[in-house]
């Protein structure tokens, strides 16, 4: 064992002088002639199609911006520990900059340590808790993500009684995008949350004041991991409960096309609401399955945070907040092709030619 | 008297003694495993029954079953596996790089349906059979084998897929097969539960009913009397966990069919879901005890659970500690079961 | 749960009387871990590689710690 971890040290050790070594001299790249800027870009995993298309995106334009970036991720949801290395990487690889979709507060420590080492941090499409642990957020807002939805599920119903379903993401993790999109969609109905951060505490019936407001009744919060097949299991335990729901929220887009496959296997329909807007879900607009999405992007997150890192570390100003708002805003739009009264949105084709992913 | 009949009549005389109920049933028990998991599984039927009325309804039970459909598949692998005193980590990975193979070759009309299917079940044969190399020719112990297998399999199944998911109108009808269903009475089931069946039907009459099944329980009971009495230890361990591949690779078909889609991050936890069915299910995690069928109960267990709470309402937070409740009683049970004096 | 089984792995079990795995095995086990995950991660590797690189590690590891008892033995 000793002369087995001896030869692997060695490999080892001549690995990293060689990345070293690598890491130092500049590359020809592009424009400007000067030394390509090193970026990280963070997700939380490499599965989930919001950040498959972050780190798609953030891959294209690095050359634009002469910037040497690696991709790094967590390995699920919910791995503080993979992030925190990936910080960690960065610091020691001389990285001028970090753009992050921070797991939790428990990558909290590290950021500090990559801002104190002179990196700049930006988060990206959740703000962290609290705001000020980054440099700057470029988010999207997943609150208003929801309420857009809400606000125009009620506006459909248009004072029909609502028989809701509310997929959400984990069941044994608390995660801000979890409960901002489900809280964001109960008060968009007009519906009274009572703790806006944790799920599944409203009164199971009562009165929503959304749109012409009506009676509803909230059947069931269940937890599809954020997948088809998750999403189809969440939907047919709701259905068992009460088969006559009407209206389904979904945390996004994979977890309602599971949604549609459950109540089409029951004979049922019922309106689907969801957050996401990549280009399949677009596509699921139009055909009809979801019937509004609010619509987030991903690319442009990355890839104005990577221009951001790149003026400042190249001297220019830093990037500030928009106003009256702790972050960016990059931007949320409703898509749908069935515009309802008083809510904004766009429809499916105009959602097309802005979406992300495949 | 000489020392061997006055053992022999103390044997005697143990043998004829008087077992309370209790030991009664727990001799009864210790010859037939899964009858503890099926035991079980009654009681959770009747409490939920009691509980809510929309548990025990045919739509309910259909629903039910094919929930449990891909978990029990893959049980079945993760089964044999098991006999042999092995354990396979790299259960989730091997599907999902099985399915982004059938799916991402017969994408939008790319590779015949037939072909692609075949080709992504050979993919998860030969990762099985990667598995089982590596344990039978470089000896390494199974934990670990599977726990870098699992690391690979992933990576490549992330790298060759981009990590994208490919949605079921992108796919030939034949890969979506499985998801189609039909009714039989009020009961709404899916073929993907014909076929899951069917895995347990047949692999559970090899291992009853065949030498080479009889071969997997020496194999997993005691290697060495089994190398000793000629039994070819390698190859039934290689074949063991190549065949676990091919079965994975079919969960994988079943899995598109249920989902509507190839993604990459389905089922996250399929290992420990496995796991957790074959354990309940009375099969002994040190090889050589249980039956197959005691892994579909137990499969069965911790959905009817799962299911049974949802119609409850009960909280998310409260399920997922109930199924770790439900995971140590049933072993506990199990081990209570195999303390019978003989 | 793979990290720290992964050290466990490494560090593996003393068997019987042949002490053979040094002082403290789990720490110089996790000590190698790291070190290779730094590499990789320095390397600027993108994610899945990485991930591919830790399974073939532990495998090529373990492996060779076996090859090393037979040749003692």
């Amino acid at each position: 064992m000793r002369t087995g971890l001896a030869v692997t040290a060695a490999v080892s050790t001549s690995l990293a002088m060689a990345a070293c070594n690598r890491g130092s001299s500049s590359d020809s790249a592009a424009s400007g002639g000067s030394s390509p800027i090193g970026v990280v870009l963070i997700t939380k995993d490499s599965t989930n199609p919001f950040f498959v298309a972050m780190q798609k995106g953030a891959k294209a334009d690095a050359t634009k911006n002469n910037v040497k970036l690696t991709v790094a991720s967590g390995k699920q949801e919910g791995d503080d520990q993979g992030q925190i290395t990936a910080i960690e990487d960065a610091i020691a690889r001389g990285d001028k900059g970090i753009l992050i979709t921070p797991m939790s507060t428990g990558v909290n420590a590290a950021i500090k340590k990559a801002r104190d080492a002179g990196l700049y941090v930006i988060a990206l499409d959740t703000p962290p808790d609290p705001a000020n642990t980054v440099d700057i957020t470029f988010a999207t807002d997943n609150r208003e993500a929801g309420k857009l939805d809400g606000q125009w599920a009620a506006a459909t119903l248009d004072g029909k009684a609502a028989t809701i379903a509310l997929l959400d993401l984990f069941s044994d993790k608390i995660v801000s995008v979890d409960y901002n999109r489900d809280q964001g969609f109960l008060e968009g109905m007009g519906i009274p949350v009572n703790d806006p951060k944790k799920n599944g505490d409203e009164a199971k019936t009562g009165k929503y004041s959304g749109g012409k407001g009506g009676d509803y009744t909230i059947v069931c919060n269940e937890a599809g991991q954020g997948a088809e097949d998750g999403g189809r299991t969440a939907m047919e335990k709701c259905l068992a409960k009460n088969p006559n729901i009407n209206l389904v929220y979904t945390i996004n887009e994979p977890t309602a096309g599971g949604a549609n496959a459950a109540l089409k296997a029951a004979g049922k329909t019922a309106t689907i609401v969801s957050v996401d807007g990549g280009c399949a879900g677009v596509a699921s607009v139009k055909s009809g399955v979801i019937g509004a999405t609010a619509q987030q992007y991903p690319l442009k997150m990355a890839t104005e945070g990577m221009e951001a890192i790149a003026k400042v570390a190249r001297g220019g100003e830093k990037p500030k907040p928009d106003a009256g708002l702790d972050f960016k805003n990059t931007g949320v739009a409703l898509v749908t092709d069935k515009p309802a009264e008083g809510v904004e949105s766009i429809t499916s084709a105009e959602g097309a030619k802005i979406c992300w992913g495949n | 008297m000489s020392t061997t009949t006055t053992k022999s009549a103390a044997a005697a005389e143990f043998a004829r003694r008087q077992q309370s109920p209790l030991q009664k049933v727990q001799h009864q028990l210790h010859g037939r495993p899964w009858l503890s998991p099926l035991f079980l599984l009654l009681v959770a039927f009747l409490a939920f029954f009691i509980a809510t009325p929309t548990f025990l309804t045919a739509n309910s039970m259909g629903i039910l079953l094919q929930q449990t459909a891909v978990v029990a598949a893959l049980a079945v692998g993760q089964t044999l596996v098991i006999l042999t005193a092995g354990i396979d980590l790299s259960v989730g990975a091997i599907m999902v790089l099985s399915m982004m193979v059938m799916a991402t070759l017969s994408k939008d009309g790319g590779m015949p349906g037939v072909l692609a299917l075949a080709i992504g079940i050979l993919f998860a044969t030969a990762a099985g059979a990667l598995n089982g190399l590596l344990v039978t020719r470089i000896n390494l112990p199974p934990f670990i084998v599977t726990l870098g297998t699992l690391s690979i399999f992933t990576a490549i199944a992330l790298l060759y897929s981009g990590g994208e998911s490919i949605q079921a109108d992108h796919l030939p009808a034949l890969l979506n097969f499985l998801g189609e269903g039909f009714s039989i009475g009020g009961f709404s089931l899916t073929w993907g539960i014909v076929v899951v069946i069917l895995i347990y039907a047949v692999v559970g009459f090899v291992l009853a009913q065949t030498a080479w099944g009889r071969y997997v329980y020496a194999v997993g009971d005691d290697p060495e009397s089994a190398r000793l009495s000629g039994v070819p230890s390698k190859r039934i361990l290689l074949a063991v966990y190549t065949v676990a591949g091919l079965i994975y690779g079919i969960a994988a078909w079943v899995l598109i069919g249920r989902a509507g889609a190839a993604t990459p991050n389905a089922v996250p936890d399929a290992n420990l879901q496995s796991i957790t069915a074959v354990v309940i299910g009375g099969t002994s995690l040190f090889g050589g005890r249980g039956r197959l069928i005691g892994t579909l109960i137990g499969a069965l267990i911790v959905q009817t659970l799962q299911f049974g709470l949802s119609q409850m309402g009960v909280d998310q937070q409260w399920r997922v500690l109930a199924t770790g409740i439900l995971v140590i009683v049933a072993v506990a049970v199990d081990q209570w079961i195999r303390k019978v004096k003989a | 749960m793979t990290a720290s089984t992964l050290h466990v792995a490494h560090g593996g079990v003393p068997a019987g009387k042949e002490e053979i795995y040094g002082r403290d095995p789990i720490l110089s086990a996790r000590k190698l871990v790291i070190t290779f995950g730094r590499v990789v991660g320095l390397a600027g590797v993108d994610q899945q590689w990485r991930v591919l690189a830790t399974g073939v590690l532990v495998i090529v590891a373990v492996a060779i710690d076996q090859w090393i008892r037979k040749v003692k033995a």
